[in-house]
């Protein structure tokens, strides 16, 4: 913990060396803190939002699609790493279209979507999709395939049959693997959403924020601040999922 | 006669494992099956199970065929389910069995075996004699007609085995089951046995049923206990 805050106030200190010797144009860190803990509830000018709303539509649209992403993501992955032949059918698939970064679909998801009553929501969402979706699968598959031969073979000795194997052997042992899947694809899901913020009016969203502060003029300590906030939902999110790991797999 | 195994052969890929296995197995007794690692006991014990086919010969259980059902099997490594409980591990079988009173059998099985403080312990934080016996518990929870154990006691230290075979004595002198123990280590298979089944070296033949007429518990430093030790041991190094 002496380390953690030790660490927290060198990064601060270095911010303010930066700063006083303008090595870089940026504003002292207390001056952004300001500007953060202002905007966090009122709303700032230009988009009449406070970074509170920004952020819950942001956090909306990932919590969306990776649901859904999930939703798909960790029946097929179980389904790949128990079915062999399925696994080589679907994974040749999955193996082009894994190392495409989500963004690399913003252009072609905005084009796709365009005749929607809402193509940017559904442009976004498909993009969150994407991103949550493989690393999700990925892991998913990898814990299913790793279940152990000698307790499905235990199951077999009671008798049990293929469904009773798979819900009680193979999907418990796949928690871990769905569990980080969750929590990595929400990761992805996040930094993906930020971007497709970026590249189309949305209204609202901390990355629709951070671009609109930049169009308007670079208001670098209302850019700062949207940073700021983003990585602190990214960390929350991880340390809240960690937490739940814990409470839903007391035998580890 | 309980369990007759008939004429069972076995090869992998041309290697020839087992070769005419016959014996007969009375109704409640101890038998252990014994030979060298890798004589091809486990492929035996997984053929009676139901676990393997064998390419030929049968196994016959009071005349019938032996079904899957009617066997439980304890492993040599524990095999117990890390998320589940001791109680819900050893109600295993008996879901499977669409048992609507699983927990409550399961329940009373660990009391009959002496863990029913352990009930809502987690494999990992039981030792490892207790994580055996969490195994013998679930495979007796679904009250078989044969108990099949391979190596059960082999990866613990000596001490705990000891414990663990008088143990299992006092498991079988009440339930009176038939069981079928394969081992590899002599003094465990004099102390338990009724009748000791020694097998060649690959491919495995019988080589001599040996009937242990010592009366329980069995002093292991006895005269006869080392009697047969000896002569099971002779057996083996032919």
């Amino acid at each position: 913990m002496k380390l953690r805050i030790s660490a927290i106030f060198t990064f601060i200190l270095f911010w303010y060396i930066v700063v006083f010797l303008k090595l870089v144009e940026l504003p002292y860190p207390h001056k952004v803190l300001f500007v953060f803990t202002n905007l966090l509830f009122h709303p700032e000018p230009v988009l009449g939002k406070s970074l509170v709303e920004h952020a819950t539509a942001s956090v909306l649209r990932v919590l969306t699609a990776s649901s859904i992403a999930f939703a798909v993501a960790i029946p097929m992955g179980v389904a790949m790493g128990w079915f062999e032949k399925f696994n080589v059918f679907t994974s040749t698939i999955v193996e082009i279209l894994r190392p495409i970064p989500p963004l690399a679909w913003i252009p072609l998801a905005y084009i796709l979507f365009s005749k929607l009553s809402n193509p940017v929501q559904t442009a976004q969402l498909f993009i969150v999709f994407i991103g949550a979706f493989f690393p999700c699968l990925i892991s998913v598959v990898d814990a299913a395939k790793n279940t152990p031969a000698e307790l499905i073979e235990m199951a077999k000795a009671f008798n049990a049959d293929n469904k009773k194997i798979l819900s009680s052997i193979v999907l418990p042992y796949s928690l871990q693997g769905i569990i980080t899947g969750i929590r990595i694809g929400l990761g992805v899901g996040w930094m993906s959403i930020i971007a497709a913020e970026m590249l189309a009016t949305s209204g609202a969203g901390l990355g629709y924020f951070i671009m609109v502060m930049y169009e308007v003029g670079g208001r670098i300590a209302e850019i700062i601040s949207g940073m700021v906030l983003i990585g602190i939902i990214g960390y929350s999110m991880n340390w809240l999922l960690l937490k739940v790991e814990k409470m839903v797999m007391p035998w580890r | 006669m309980a369990l007759e195994v008939i004429d069972v052969s076995k090869s992998f890929n041309n290697l020839k494992v087992l070769d005419n296995i016959t014996f007969k197995v009375k109704d409640n007794s101890f038998t252990c099956i014994i030979g060298e690692s890798g004589c091809g006991k486990t492929t035996l014990l997984r053929i009676v199970s139901g676990l393997e086919k064998a390419d030929s010969g049968e196994i016959l259980f009071n005349g019938k065929k032996l079904e899957i059902n009617d066997v439980g099997f304890v492993f040599q490594d524990d095999r117990l389910l890390p998320w589940r409980t001791t109680l819900k591990n050893v109600a295993f079988g008996l879901e499977v069995r669409n048992d609507k009173r699983a927990l409550e059998k399961a329940k009373d099985v660990l009391r009959f075996v002496g863990l029913e403080e352990f009930e809502n312990y987690y494999p990992k934080q039981l030792s490892g004699g207790m994580r055996q016996l969490v195994g013998i518990a679930r495979a007796l929870a679904i009250n078989p007609k044969i108990l099949l154990m391979d190596e059960p006691f082999a990866s613990l230290d000596a001490q705990t085995r000891n414990r663990m075979q008088a143990e299992l004595l006092d498991i079988w002198n009440e339930e009176k089951k038939t069981v079928l123990f394969v081992t590899h280590n002599i003094d465990e298979a004099v102390y338990l046995a009724d009748k000791i089944i020694v097998l060649s070296k690959r491919p495995a033949r019988v080589v001599e049923e040996i009937k242990v007429d010592l009366e329980r518990p069995r002093d292991r430093t006895s005269l006869e206990f080392v009697d047969v030790r000896k002569r099971v041991l002779e057996l083996l190094n032919k």
